[in-house]
């Protein structure tokens, strides 16, 4: 008999108690995050609120002051990135392009990091097939010097130079900032397509919260150096009014109510949280069932999940914005598009506290 | 005035001729010149580097000295080296004195300090994204060291120009430990200072144009390099 152990695969990340403060009195602290091996993660939050200090540390530029990394099970800060190079691979916010022709940009992870056992032919084949994977015609692009380069085009570069060690991890900070929509969409196609082929573990920092939704399959929010939400979940902010002995309300600007059942000690500035397979979506006023909320509102977007072949609905309820989760099949019964107005349905006691 | 023409028209027929004793004196500058730029590069790019991008105590203090080392007046560096090399001196018994090494040896000394000032700061104002993302490579120690020099190039080159410059034009040091021995330790400014003493100006101005024409030359040579990468 084995140990059962044995079969366990570690996750990526295992993250513990993570401090990390700087002097203008900003403090990361990270009470635990897992991530999983294969995973595509959002980390979405406004500028300052920790995202780039975070990826710094999971890609092991910065230690923490405090607090345990395990990587694939093994705690990381030890021997110093000497067991892992090569295996995270980090596009920093708005990168540097090396003062080298595009060619040379890409190639020098391969000359600078690997032992010199590939041949020049071989360089040359991987660093056309990654400059081809971020959209760059290898022929029109790899003689360009750094300057020669749009923003959009620096970024891709970057990116391939990136791609190029075929990384088990990749950490993107803020990838589409000072992107034309045509990079844009290139960056995105790009890390689906890594994704299906090789299945790294991939984690994307972002401001910009529909580009990370229709890129990411999890999401976290950092909110002032904290995890707020983590999946992809909904906040409804305060305040509740308590009505009854457990039963909260929350009325909405156009007049409509929420209503939540919470035992324990009410605060009317708690924040609830509501998952989006929770939330059930009609296309009719429907009445006798036992959920508690019927909410009328409409439609603002919708987006195919690449990974699990789902459709993520935003529906905006008044001043409310919220994301549910269904099946293709779904909307092929549904008839429902963009604009058009809908019911969400869900349970009073459907909702989580923070 | 016509001494100065009569000189420029001298310098060419030196120099077309093949002077010897004027060739003598521009290899002896090119020998020194090149020696001494490649000793202070060799000490000087790690010894700024360290000082532009590592924090410890005394670093401030140790830039202050290498600010105060760049007017160094040529004949102190002359004088110190003497010191030292002079039959009486510390290091006597390796009969340098008088020789091309000893002016190597003053001249890198006279230009060490712009070597690692001139580096020093460009590495303190470098692109803090450039560090980034050559840790990002999992780049270290030297190969991290030459990685950030080739990143910073032109002002690399821009710091030896400017030291090479210095050690090219310098004639205290080398006057005094080099002694101006005619074929062994005569350089251009030295024969110059000499010709300019002994009334031969034609001579002493051949060797001035000579002195312009080489910095010129390497100018050029900088400036089309800048204009290539």
């Amino acid at each position: 008999m084995r140990d059962s152990k044995h079969y366990n695969i570690p996750p990526k990340y295992h993250i513990k108690e993570l401090k990390k403060s700087y002097p203008t009195g900003f403090n990361l602290y990270i009470q635990e995050l897992v991530i999983n091996r294969g995973e595509v993660l959002g980390i979405q939050g406004e500028n300052g609120s920790g995202k780039s200090t975070l990826l710094k540390i999971l890609s092991l530029l910065e230690s923490p002051d405090s607090g345990t990394i395990l990587i694939d099970g093994v705690e990381a800060g030890k021997e110093k990135n000497s067991f892992l190079n090569n295996k995270i691979s980090i596009l920093p916010q708005n990168p540097y392009l090396l003062k080298r022709t595009v060619f040379e940009q890409v190639a020098f992870p391969l000359k600078k990091t690997h032992k010199s056992r590939d041949t020049k032919s071989s360089i040359k084949k991987r660093v056309y097939r990654a400059l081809s994977e971020v959209g760059l015609k290898p022929e029109k692009y790899s003689k360009r010097k750094w300057y020669e380069l749009s923003g959009g085009e620096a970024q891709r570069v970057a990116l391939a130079s990136r791609l190029i060690t075929s990384p088990s991890t990749i950490i993107l900070d803020e990838p589409t900032t000072g992107c034309d929509k045509e990079s844009i969409v290139k960056i995105k196609s790009t890390i689906t397509r890594l994704w299906e082929k090789e299945k790294p573990t991939i984690i994307i920092a972002s401001h910009d919260i529909y580009w990370l939704r229709s890129t990411c399959r999890r999401l976290i929010r950092l909110h002032e150096g904290k995890i707020i939400t983590s999946e992809m979940e909904n906040v409804i902010p305060g305040p509740w009014e308590v009505i009854k002995e457990g039963i909260l309300r929350k009325v909405l600007s156009d007049g409509q109510c929420i209503y939540a059942s919470k035992n324990g000690p009410l605060e009317n500035t708690l924040k609830a949280i509501i998952k989006p397979n929770d939330i059930v979506i009609s296309t009719k006023e429907v009445k006798n069932i036992s959920a508690q909320n019927i909410l009328k509102g409409f439609i603002t977007g919708m987006y195919h999940d690449n990974y699990d072949n789902t459709i993520k609905v935003e529906i905006r309820i008044s001043e409310l914005n919220l994301i549910s989760f269904i099946t293709t099949r779904a909307i092929d019964q549904l008839k429902i598009y963009p604009g058009m107005e809908i019911y969400a349905i869900f349970k009073a006691t459907a909702f989580e506290w923070v | 005035m016509s001494f100065i023409i009569h000189g420029i028209a001298q310098a060419f027929i030196l120099l077309f001729r093949g002077d010897p004793e004027t060739f003598s004196a521009i290899f002896t500058t090119l020998k020194a010149t090149t020696s001494s730029i490649c000793l202070s590069s060799i000490i000087g790019l790690p010894v700024g580097f360290v000082i532009g991008f590592l924090d410890f105590p005394g670093r401030k203090q140790l830039k202050v000295l290498f600010d105060t080392l760049l007017s160094l007046p040529t004949v102190v560096v002359g004088l110190v080296v003497y010191g030292l090399l002079s039959k009486n001196g510390p290091f006597g018994g390796y009969g340098l004195i008088y020789s091309l090494p000893a002016i190597i040896i003053a001249q890198t000394i006279l230009i060490l300090p712009i070597v690692i000032a001139l580096t020093s700061s460009a590495i303190e104002n470098a692109d803090e994204r450039m560090y980034i993302a050559l840790k990002s490579y999992g780049l270290k120690g030297i190969k991290f060291f030459l990685a950030t020099i080739y990143e910073i190039r032109i002002m690399i080159i821009m710091a030896i120009i400017t030291a090479w410059a210095r050690a090219f034009s310098e004639v205290g040091a080398s006057i005094i430990v080099g002694g101006n021995i005619k074929w062994k330790t005569r350089t251009i400014t030295t024969a110059i200072a000499l010709e300019a003493t002994r009334g031969n100006f034609a001579r002493a101005i051949a060797l001035g144009v000579v002195l312009l024409a080489i910095a010129l030359l390497i100018n050029i040579l900088l400036h089309i390099y800048k204009k290539r990468v």
